[in-house]
């Protein structure tokens, strides 16, 4: 069952004014239907992209990063996230699956884990919000879409966490792991860089203290 | 942000023994929650590492001084 959480007003640069987003906690199937007609074939294709210009590069240059680094200049670094799957196997308690909505088009998506422990503190059992996962709309992304329909999704998601631990007692205590092109973003947030975690494919961990998460939701 | 609490709640009347109560109690002013929000958290909790565990992991405590490390097994 999907329950509104709040009503976001976000400025729509292709109509050119503001437009009231709606948050919603569980979004229902209709919704992950439009995920795979709308946002499923422009990923699909930034990620062939992508491929093109790796199978053109030198054999030397052939290496992860520089198949990330395309992927990223393509818009699509998520391409292989199947958000039905996600939804279909959401752990009820711990998981929270949350959807951005301008009418019936999904502008966002964000799931996080509030089981998980905090990596700042080391007292055992200091909960979080862990972010799995967030993604913006394939049209909101600058390398897709040169003018993206609502600008600044990404950031908001993440103040949409932080408010959520707010609400469950966690004190805006929020992690996640980057993709590797998105670790200055979660730098500029203010969020604490705890290095490379080998257990989780080396991505970078980061995580709001209660204090930062307040500068970040308090911030401009 | 200020977000609206999900709708989504039902109530569940608990029984608890003086002893658990009052473990409870101690828990949620250790951490400064209710007690309702240490019951969630443990929900939480609960549910992941028996996700996990399901999933074919091991959930392992280690000593601090001995490094001794023993394996928690979730009923």
């Amino acid at each position: 069952m999907s329950t509104t959480l709040a009503t976001l007003r976000v400025f729509n640069h292709e109509a050119a004014q503001d437009r009231d987003l709606r948050l919603v906690d569980g979004p229902d199937d209709a919704y992950f239907d439009a995920v795979e007609r709308d946002w499923d074939g422009i990923l699909q294709a930034a990620r062939d992209r992508a491929e093109i210009a790796f199978t053109s590069l030198p054999p030397s240059s052939k290496t992860e990063a520089e198949w990330q680094a395309l992927q990223t200049k393509f818009g699509a670094p998520d391409s292989h996230w199947d958000w039905r799957d996600k939804q279909q196997n959401l752990r009820p308690a711990a998981q929270r699956l949350l959807a951005l909505l301008d009418g019936k088009s999904v502008e966002a998506l964000m799931l996080i884990d509030l089981s998980r422990n905090s990596r700042l503190v080391l007292s055992p059992l200091t909960q979080i919000v862990y972010v799995e996962n967030v993604a913006v709309a394939p049209w909101n992304r600058p390398p897709i879409q040169s003018t993206p329909r609502y600008r600044g999704l990404g950031k908001l998601m993440i103040g949409v966490a932080v408010a959520i631990s707010d609400q469950e007692h966690l004190d805006g205590r929020c992690g996640l792991h980057s993709l590797i092109q998105s670790e200055g973003f979660y730098r500029k947030l203010g969020m604490a860089d705890l290095g490379l975690d080998p257990t989780e494919g080396n991505l970078r961990y980061f995580e709001f203290d209660p204090k930062s998460a307040s500068n970040f939701i308090g911030g401009p | 942000m200020k977000l609206k609490a999900p709708k989504r709640q039902k109530s569940l009347i608990l029984t608890l023994s003086i002893n658990e109560m009052a473990a409870l109690e101690k828990l949620a002013d250790k951490r400064g929650l209710t007690k309702s929000a240490v019951l969630r958290q443990s929900l939480r909790l609960y549910e992941s590492l028996d996700a996990r565990i399901a999933g074919g992991e091991r959930l392992m405590l280690e000593a601090p001084r001995t490094k001794e490390k023993s394996e928690v097994l979730l009923i």
